[in-house]
C-alpha cells in the first residue's frame, strides 16, 4: 500500500513540478540574496547623496510603471565598481554601478539605463530566472515540500527539522550563485529588447517624460573594449536600431531638459574628479 | 496524518496553475509596501497603506489599477499586480518575530525565509554578513522606509525642478 502510494506522489510530482512557483516573499529572499552577493563583490557608494538622487530618478520611473509595488518596493543602490553595468535583482532590488554613472552624460541617460533595468522588474525577468535556478537545481522541490510529505509517509515520523534546514539552505546558496551569472552578465537577446521597448514606453508615461534618445546614444557610445557586462547584451547596434523604432511606432519628440542635466553633472560630480 | 490525507494534501499542492484567472472577485493584498489610491493614478492622492494579506473585492480594472471595495466599504485603487487571488495567498513570515509567531502555530521549515537566510549567512561569514547589512541600510533609507506622502512630495518637488511629467514642457 505504501509503495503504491508512493508511486503516485513521485509520478503527481513529475507532473506537478513544473507548474510550482516561488511566491512574492520568496522572490524577495532570493532578491536580497542576490543583492547581498552583488554588494560583497562591489560595496555600496558611500555618497548618501548620489544615492538619494539615483532613487528619485529611478522612482520617478518605477511608480508610474504596471508594476509600481514590488514586495517590499524598490531599492536603487550605486556599486563602487569600475565595471559599466545596471542590474535588477528579483523583487525591485535595482543597482547601478559608478563606472555605468562615469559614462553617463546626462540624468536623462541614467533615467534610460533604470528604465530598461525596471521594465526588466515589470516582465518579472528576474523572477522568472530565479523560479529557473529554483526548478533546475531541486530546490522547488525542498520548497514546496514534497521531500518532506514523501519523508513522512515512508518513515511515519517528522524529519529532522535542522536537516531539512541544512538542504535548504544548501539550495539557497545554489539558486543564488545560478541567478547571479545571468542576472548580473544580462538576460536572452529577446528579453534585452523587450526591456528597451518597455523602457521606451516607461520613459514617455505621462508621469515620467525623460528623453529616450538618450538611452540610445547611452547604449551606442559604450566603448567596445570597456563593455563589461553590456558585451552580453544582444548586438548594441540592434538594440539602438530597436529603440529608434520603437520611437518612431510611438511619434515620441520628447527633449532632454538643460535643467535636469545640470542637476545631473552637479549630483555625480565627485566621480569625475 | 493518514496516508490519504497526505495524498490529498500533497495533489492540492502539486495541481497547476490557473493562468486564465479573472480580474475581478476577491484578492488579497501580496505585497507589504502597497497603497490604496482615491484614483488610478500613482501621483494622485493616498487613501492609506495595504496591509500584506488584506482581503478586497475588484470591482473594475482601469489600465495596470485595480478599483476595489476595502474591508470597511470604501472605493480605492490599487496596482493589480499587488494582489493575488484570495485562494491561492499564501502568509509568509516577514522577520523572525513573525517566524516565531508562524513556528508557534505549526510553521516548519521548506521555504526561502527569514531563517534560511539567517543560516546562509551564518555559512558565507563575516564578509556576506557584512553584505547583508549594507543591504539592510540601503532598505532603511529615505524612498524605501519613507512616509508615503513625504516621499511623494519629495518626487513631486523632483519632478518639478527637472519639468518631468506634469511639469513637462512638451506633453
Amino acid at each position: 500500500m505504501k509503495k503504491a502510494i508512493l508511486a503516485v506522489l513521485l509520478a503527481a510530482a513529475a507532473a506537478g513540478c513544473g507548474a510550482q512557483k516561488l511566491t512574492e516573499s520568496q522572490e524577495y529572499y532570493v532578491g536580497r540574496g542576490v543583492a547581498a552577493n552583488a554588494i560583497a563583490d562591489s560595496a555600496l557608494h558611500s555618497d548618501m547623496a548620489l544615492e538619494k538622487y539615483v532613487a528619485a530618478v529611478g522612482c520617478t520611473i518605477a511608480y508610474e510603471s504596471d508594476r509600481p509595488e514590488t514586495f517590499k518596493g524598490y531599492h536603487f543602490g550605486v556599486l563602487q565598481s569600475d565595471s559599466i553595468n545596471a542590474f535588477a535583482a528579483p523583487s525591485g532590488f535595482v543597482f547601478v554601478t559608478t563606472g555605468a554613472i562615469r559614462h553617463m552624460q546626462s540624468e536623462d541617460e541614467l533615467a534610460g539605463v533604470l528604465a530598461h533595468e525596471i521594465a526588466h522588474v515589470n516582465l518579472r525577468h528576474p523572477e522568472d530566472s530565479a523560479n529557473r535556478a529554483a526548478r533546475k537545481t531541486g530546490a522547488m522541490d525542498i520548497i514546496t515540500g514534497i521531500a518532506k510529505v514523501a519523508a513522512t509517509i515512508l518513515f511515519w515520523n517528522d524529519p529532522d527539522k535542522q536537516e531539512t534546514l541544512k538542504k535548504l539552505v544548501d539550495a539557497f546558496g545554489k539558486v543564488l550563485d545560478d541567478l547571479a551569472q545571468e542576472i548580473v552578465n544580462g538576460y536572452s537577446r529577446e528579453d534585452e529588447l523587450k526591456a528597451d521597448t518597455m523602457a521606451v514606453d516607461l520613459l514617455t508615461r505621462a508621469g515620467v517624460g525623460y528623453d529616450p534618445n538618450a538611452l540610445k546614444a547611452f547604449v551606442g557610445r559604450l566603448p567596445q573594449k570597456d563593455r563589461g557586462a553590456w558585451s552580453t547584451h544582444p548586438g548594441l547596434e540592434g538594440r539602438v536600431q530597436n529603440i529608434e523604432q520603437e520611437m518612431r511606432n510611438r511619434g515620441i519628440n520628447t527633449v532632454t531638459d538643460p535643467a535636469r542635466t545640470k542637476r545631473f553633472l552637479e549630483a555625480t560630480a565627485a566621480l569625475r574628479r | 496524518m493518514t496516508a490519504l490525507t497526505a495524498l490529498a494534501a500533497i495533489l492540492a499542492a502539486l495541481s497547476p496553475a490557473q493562468d486564465e484567472e479573472s480580474p475581478l472577485g476577491l484578492k488579497k493584498v501580496n505585497v507589504r509596501a502597497g497603497k490604496f489610491y482615491e484614483s488610478a493614478n500613482p501621483r494622485g492622492p493616498v487613501v492609506r497603506k495595504a496591509v500584506y494579506g488584506e482581503e478586497v473585492k475588484v470591482t473594475e480594472v482601469k489600465g495596470s489599477f485595480s478599483k476595489v471595495v476595502l474591508g470597511e466599504g470604501r472605493e480605492a485603487y490599487i496596482a493589480a499586480s499587488a494582489l493575488i487571488p484570495r485562494e491561492k495567498f499564501k502568509p509568509e513570515a516577514a522577520n523572525e518575530e513573525e517566524l516565531g509567531k508562524l513556528t508557534a502555530q505549526g510553521y516548519e521549515a521548506g521555504r526561502f525565509d527569514p531563517e534560511t537566510e539567517k543560516k546562509y549567512r551564518e555559512q558565507k561569514g563575516p564578509a556576506m554578513d557584512a553584505a547583508y547589512k549594507q543591504l539592510e541600510a540601503l532598505e532603511a533609507r529615505a524612498f524605501n522606509r519613507g512616509d508615503a506622502a513625504a516621499v511623494e512630495q519629495v518626487l513631486k518637488d523632483f519632478r518639478r525642478d527637472g519639468r518631468l511629467g506634469e511639469f513637462a514642457n512638451v506633453k
